[in-house]
């Protein structure tokens, strides 16, 4: 059934945002990271509607992310960024994001934190991982187990279990 | 995956740590608007490229990209998008994005021609894309599926350098799946050599009055800084133009983007339009800094006496552009 955009955005982009704050950490850039995946997609909509948006969506955010840090990996830019208004709300409640995560999660490549947040987010196999990646099972594997050694490794130890 | 996982529940946590703001939606079919826009002026550009061409033989490296994938905030257009006008006559001088400089040649074109050969004939790289530029020759290059965690190993840039590239990036094999093509890939690899230079122009006019807006023209290697006349010596010095290197270029112009933004705000305070048949959609300086586009819903009549009556608002000229009601400008669903 054929959607229409305006209601795809307002179902998509909680979930988008949400994928992309968790891939780059800051709520600016991944509203900048939704805005432009769900602006590609709206400008393809007639061609992208029948078929699965979502994914398109989701798969350009990824991609795209992996770009902007490939980008930003290989030069240092000097200066401070520019504050931007991003339409963007915390949860004013509590924080709930881990202190030692955002470390954590920069210390990981962008392929590698991609394949991790693909995988608790969406529940994406390897193979899923690798289609969003645009690589191989075998690489996407690669990419998943590093990034979540790599994170254990750093995850606090938990105390509070209660047993086995 | 273990649902009491640390990792899994932090992550999970990162997630949903953001919520978009009610505003979120509206920005993002202003966003469809813009591009698509953009879209049918950079047709309409490349368009009158190829008729230059055929006709007076104009050889152009235009910074006008047919390819979807401008991330650039501003776009370089040969011809700017004329949407429709409140009455059909010809669009006014009000351009909604910033014309391109004057086009540069690329240095030593020869040279780079001849290491695009070499780096094609590459044995031990497999060389995706060679292309002559201003600011000289990219490669890109095919991951040879080794270490995942590894971009481009010292050896393959070094190899690459010795047969000419000047840049050398991974070549992003998903990339055109998502508009990234070869040429969109050589793109961004030139605009982000330009980000330092605006990262420094914006250091050397921090707190300066006048600032009326920065461009970038990847392709051509050309930052233009436009300032509200008469540009203070302290900005135009800033000027630069180097072969190879990328190129500042320093325009005056009417108005700056503060006294845009304050002319915009002065019309979405004015009580007076509320029973008006204006209703304003949106606010933008001209690109070449001459006044202020107005976007409304619906046409008016009388549009030159409306101009006139609103830049007396607004404290400089302004032109209106129809921009449809934002739920029609919807793309059909």
């Amino acid at each position: 059934m054929r959607q229409d955009f305006a209601a795809f955005v307002e179902a998509e982009t909680p979930r988008l945002l949400g994928l992309a704050h968790a891939l780059t950490g800051d709520p600016h850039d991944a509203w900048d990271l939704v805005q432009e995946s769900l602006t590609r997609v709206g400008v393809r909509w007639r061609r992208l509607a029948d078929g699965n948006p979502g994914g398109y969506a989701r798969t350009t955010l990824v991609r795209l992310n992996i770009d902007r840090a490939r980008r930003r990996r290989r030069e240092t830019l000097p200066g401070e960024v520019p504050e931007r208004a991003a339409p963007v709300v915390r949860i004013p409640l509590e924080d709930p994001v881990e202190p030692w995560l955002l470390e954590a999660l920069a210390a990981l490549t962008p392929q590698q934190r991609s394949a991790v947040v693909l995988r608790v987010l969406e529940d994406l196999d390897h193979a899923g991982i690798a289609e969003r990646l645009g690589c191989s099972v075998g690489t996407a594997r690669s990419h998943l187990s590093r990034g979540l050694s790599r994170l254990r490794e750093r995850a606090p130890a938990r105390t509070d279990l209660g047993g086995t | 995956m273990d649902e009491t996982d640390e990792v899994t529940r932090a992550v999970r946590g990162l997630a949903g740590a953001v919520t978009p703001a009610p505003e979120a939606a509206l920005l993002v079919h202003r966003g469809v608007r813009r591009r698509r826009r953009r879209r049918l002026a950079v047709a309409a550009a490349a368009g009158a490229t190829a008729t230059a061409m055929s006709v007076g033989g104009v050889v152009t490296l235009g910074p006008g990209d047919a390819g979807p994938a401008d991330g650039d905030r501003r776009v370089a257009v040969a011809s700017d998008p004329e949407p429709s006008t409140p009455t059909g006559r010809p669009a006014p001088a009000c351009p909604e994005a910033v014309a391109a400089p004057p086009t540069r040649a690329v240095p030593d074109l020869e040279d780079q021609r001849r290491a695009v050969v070499r780096l094609r004939s590459l044995s031990s790289v497999q060389v995706v894309r060679a292309v002559p530029t201003p600011l000289g020759v990219v490669a890109l290059v095919a991951d040879d599926g080794g270490d995942p965690d590894l971009t481009l190993p010292p050896d393959v840039v070094g190899v690459l350098r010795a047969a000419g590239a000047r840049w050398a990036y991974e070549w992003d094999p998903s990339g055109p799946a998502v508009g990234l093509d070869a040429a969109a890939q050589v793109r961004q690899v030139l605009a982000w050599q330009l980000d330092p230079v605006v990262a420094d122009l914006r250091r050397a006019t921090a707190g300066l009055p006048g600032a009326a807006g920065l461009a970038v023209f990847p392709e051509a290697g050309t930052v233009l800084l436009q300032w509200r006349a008469p540009v203070p010596a302290q900005v135009a010095a800033l000027a630069r133009d180097e072969p190879g290197e990328v190129q500042v270029v320093v325009e005056g112009v009417r108005y700056s983007e503060r006294d845009v933004r304050e002319a915009g705000q002065r019309l979405w305070d004015d009580a007076g339009l509320a029973d008006s048949p204006i209703d304003l959609v949106s606010t933008s300086g001209c690109g070449d800094g001459s006044g202020l586009r107005v976007g409304i819903a619906t046409a008016v009549r009388d549009v030159d006496g409306w101009e006139e009556r609103l830049a007396e608002v607004a404290g400089m000229p302004v032109t209106l552009v129809v921009e449809g009601p934002i739920d029609e400008l919807l793309p059909a669903g």
